[in-house]
């Protein structure tokens, strides 16, 4: 299958200006390989650098040196030094993200917040709508809530507001930060179905699962974040 | 990507002097069609005064400023004709500025507001131009029963919004925007806020926006450019920079920040 994402000698680190420049290694020397169709968990202990990770992957951390290859339209962008023009068009069109938590905006409703990737992709508003509502009806949020800003929500329903808004465009690239976190059994089982046809439809998934069950239903392959960590 | 698409605004080592002060130093970007870059950096930091330069309002020291007209093809901004300036200020560009006092004469009413940038180039049919003024009360949400009241009688939030509806009724590419949201009281920022998003996605404006609001900043821009006396410390993608600052003083912008 075609190798969808490809890091080659990725190194991150925080420098803490204010905190007198204290440094924080996240993880040093990191190469990986994720397929299309293939889902990759990343593992390791709370502060090994998974979160960091997926940031990086996404381009909205910036990594002190090393490549992020994403394969983007038939052409190979290199996120770690990709323009941030071109980095929009790569989020827009091949990668998709959702993180732990919902970013609200103030007087968009729920239904808007789920259709806005869509809606900005292909500019047809009833059909992003649309899809919206199936997703948000999959995962069980109650429709009167479609219509209002998700800022109210409790913690799970904002989460579910979030995966559906990551879901909505079948994006070739799928980066998940714990989508289960804070979720019951039937919408766990959701996800799960929402991951396996995005992997079926050849989505190539990078994710970050506390859940052992959701992990092990959906990932094919283990990353374990620990050694690059003491490398850093 | 298609690399066939020009930027439409090119800004080159821009310098301005105020005497022996420095307002802004060495200053460089391309913005693209669609783009929206937010210039952030605390008050003095030379954010306006760079606004002011490229925006042909005041004279550089150093540097040149290019635009890509439709009506005048590739142009040197500060070395154009002043009626060329003039011209592209009441047609493809836009001002907003920060107090709507500044770009909207308070003595006649809100409809003639609109009315005269479209007669200004050239509109003189009355009822067409009550009709756009109309539909762009409408756009930004102001009472179409308001057409004929002067905008002193409005709201600071309706004159803010009076003052955009003015700018984009000649439908401009390209609209400089210092603090639009400043000294409105929150409820008024997000509604005005939600307006500019829309307005600007849907009619594909590129836009350059100065603001010390890094929340307005992250709402708004594709990407930043963090200024502190006068020269910038650093650039990129709106919510990297915001994100995962690496300058000093972008660090500590960031965590100057209250949270609710």
């Amino acid at each position: 299958m075609t190798v969808m994402i490809s890091v080659k000698n990725l190194d991150k680190q925080f420098i803490l200006h204010t905190q007198g420049g204290t440094q924080i290694p996240v993880f040093s020397g990191l190469d990986m390989k994720v397929r299309s169709g293939e889902c990759v968990a990343l593992a390791g202990a709370s502060g090994a650098g998974k979160s960091s990770l997926i940031c990086s992957l996404y381009g909205n951390y910036k990594p002190q040196s090393g490549n992020i290859l994403v394969r983007h339209e038939d052409e190979t962008v290199d996120m770690a030094t990709a323009l941030p023009r071109e980095i929009l068009d790569i989020r827009k069109h091949t990668m998709g993200y959702v993180s732990q938590f919902l970013r609200v905006v103030p007087r968009v409703s729920a239904l808007d917040v789920v259709a806005e990737p869509l809606f900005n992709l292909t500019g047809d508003a009833a059909k992003a709508r649309d899809k919206a509502a199936f997703l948000l009806k999959r995962l069980n949020i109650p429709g009167k809530l479609w219509d209002l800003p998700p800022a109210t929500f409790s913690g799970g329903e904002q989460q579910r507001v979030n995966i559906a808004r990551g879901f909505i465009v079948d994006y070739p690239i799928l980066l998940l930060d714990e989508p289960t976190a804070s979720l019951d059994a039937d919408n766990r089982t959701v996800v799960v179905d929402l991951i396996r046809e995005a992997k079926k439809r050849g989505a190539a998934v990078v994710g970050i699962f506390h859940d052992l069950e959701v992990r092990d239903k959906v990932a094919d392959q283990l990353f374990d974040m620990g050694r690059f960590k003491e490398a850093a | 990507m298609a690399e066939s698409v020009k930027p439409l605004f090119s800004v080159q080592g821009l310098t301005k002097y105020y005497g022996d002060m420095i307002g802004c130093r060495d200053v460089s970007f391309d913005l693209w069609p669609g783009e929206v870059m937010g210039i952030v950096g605390e008050s003095g930091s030379g954010k306006s005064t760079l606004l002011n330069c490229i925006s042909a309002q005041l004279e550089p020291s150093e540097g040149t400023v290019s635009y890509e007209s439709g009506q005048f093809g590739n142009i040197d901004v500060h070395r154009s004709e002043e009626p060329i300036r003039r011209k592209l200020r009441r047609t493809e560009w836009g001002i907003v500025h920060q107090n709507p006092r500044d770009g909207l004469r308070l003595g006649v009413s809100a409809g003639a507001n609109i009315g005269e940038r479209l007669m200004s180039i050239g509109a003189r049919h009355y009822g067409n131009i009550r009709r756009n003024a109309l539909e762009w009360l409408g756009e930004v949400e102001i009472d179409a029963s308001r057409i004929d009241h002067l905008p002193k009688t409005f709201s600071g939030g309706m004159q803010q919004r009076l003052q955009i509806a003015c700018n984009l009724v000649t439908e401009p590419r390209l609209v400089f925007m210092d603090e639009p949201t400043g000294g409105l009281d929150v409820s008024v920022q997000a509604r005005l806020l939600d307006l500019l998003r829309n307005l600007v996605s849907r009619l594909g404006l590129s836009v350059i926006i100065v603001t010390h609001d890094l929340a307005v900043a992250r709402l708004l821009a594709h990407r930043l450019m963090v200024m502190r006396r006068g020269e910038v410390v650093e650039t990129g993608l709106t919510d990297q920079v915001l994100d995962d600052p690496q300058h000093e003083y972008t660090q500590l912008l960031v965590s100057s920040i209250l949270q609710v």
